[in-house]
């Protein structure tokens, strides 16, 4: 339980965490004189999750090494 | 844990606050192939600059004044009204006042005579005619400046122009985003286009309000949480309307 709960707030974290990188990169991106295009969305959104799945589970088996020794 | 997570929240609003206050800035906005729009407001004024065409026009708009700058290389027109409904044109160190109220024959002479031959008026107006198709509020503003230079020039048939299609698109109803202009016109390119305004115009907010408020005690913690908020229920939203990868 405690481990759905834990990939369950990794996905929800990747989707805000994908939303500031929008917010930041796209006027920047307009700025320069490109428009990303609505792919960028699913882009940034598979970035943010699978970045923090991998974070996530990285300080996950981290704690549990801390707990074991 | 909490402690943890505690950490990782200050982090994060370090990190962002600091990172944002580097790259903030007045973001441009693109409307049709050539015409590039940038915000700007202070409490008092509010600035719109457009550039396209090799014209820049920049209009500072203020609650008594409101002053209109348009440029090219070479040449430079200047546009004051004022509450009073006065309009003073300039160019090359001369100046006509005119009182829109009751127009004088002579004054108007003075502008046109004054602003003949203007390369910038030209680039202008062919700027106005590239804006022709967009009906934004900003293309309607530069619209309305084009109007009351042709009204202080005595070149009425402009004003009628505009006045006829701001009442044919009230007759329409308010203002709705294009991509809500018909029932399903949602897809991934308009919901794309929608988001990438709205986040802009938050950007161009919260350079403002860091610019305003960032100097007092946790204003540009308090900017940026209010950024962050909006930009994820914009996220939201897209991820919302989208229904699907592009084709």
């Amino acid at each position: 339980m405690n481990r759905v709960l834990w990939v369950f707030s990794e996905i929800l974290l990747g989707v805000l965490a994908a939303g500031v990188m929008t917010a930041i990169v796209t006027p920047l991106l307009a700025r320069a004189g490109r428009d990303p295009g609505p792919t960028a969305m699913w882009l940034t959104l598979a970035v943010g999750i699978v970045l923090c799945i991998v974070v996530g589970e990285r300080l996950r088996k981290g704690r549990h090494r801390h707990r074991l020794s | 844990m909490a402690r943890g997570l505690c950490v990782g929240m200050v982090m994060a609003m370090f990190v962002l606050t600091t990172g944002s206050r580097v790259v903030a800035g007045p973001a441009p906005i693109y409307r049709g192939a050539d015409v590039k729009f940038t915000f700007g407001a202070t409490p008092n004024e509010a600035t719109v600059v457009a550039e396209g065409l090799g014209v820049r026009i920049t209009k500072h708009v203020g609650r008594e004044v409101v002053k209109i700058r348009i440029e090219v290389p070479k040449d430079v027109v200047d546009l004051e009204a004022n509450a009073k409904s006065e309009v003073r044109v300039s160019r090359r160190g001369r100046s006509a006042l005119i009182s829109m109220a009751n127009r004088d024959p002579k004054m108007i002479a003075e502008a046109r005579r004054m602003t003949e031959g203007s390369q910038a008026l030209t680039s202008f107006g062919a700027l106005i005619t590239a804006l022709d198709s967009d009906n934004s509020a900003v293309a309607m503003s530069m619209r309305t400046t084009w109007a009351l230079l042709n009204a202080a020039r005595g070149n009425d048939g402009v004003v009628m122009s505009v006045a006829r299609r701001v009442a044919s698109g009230a007759r329409r109803g308010p203002f709705t985003p294009a991509s809500f202009a018909s029932e399903r016109e949602e897809g991934p390119t308009a919901c794309w286009a929608e988001y990438e305004s709205t986040i802009n115009v938050y950007y161009g907010e919260f350079s403002s309000c860091l610019v305003d408020y960032g100097w007092i005690p946790m204003g540009a913690q308090a900017c940026t949480f209010e950024w962050a908020t909006k930009s994820e229920l914009a996220w939201f939203w897209l991820i919302s309307c989208d229904g699907g990868l592009p084709k």
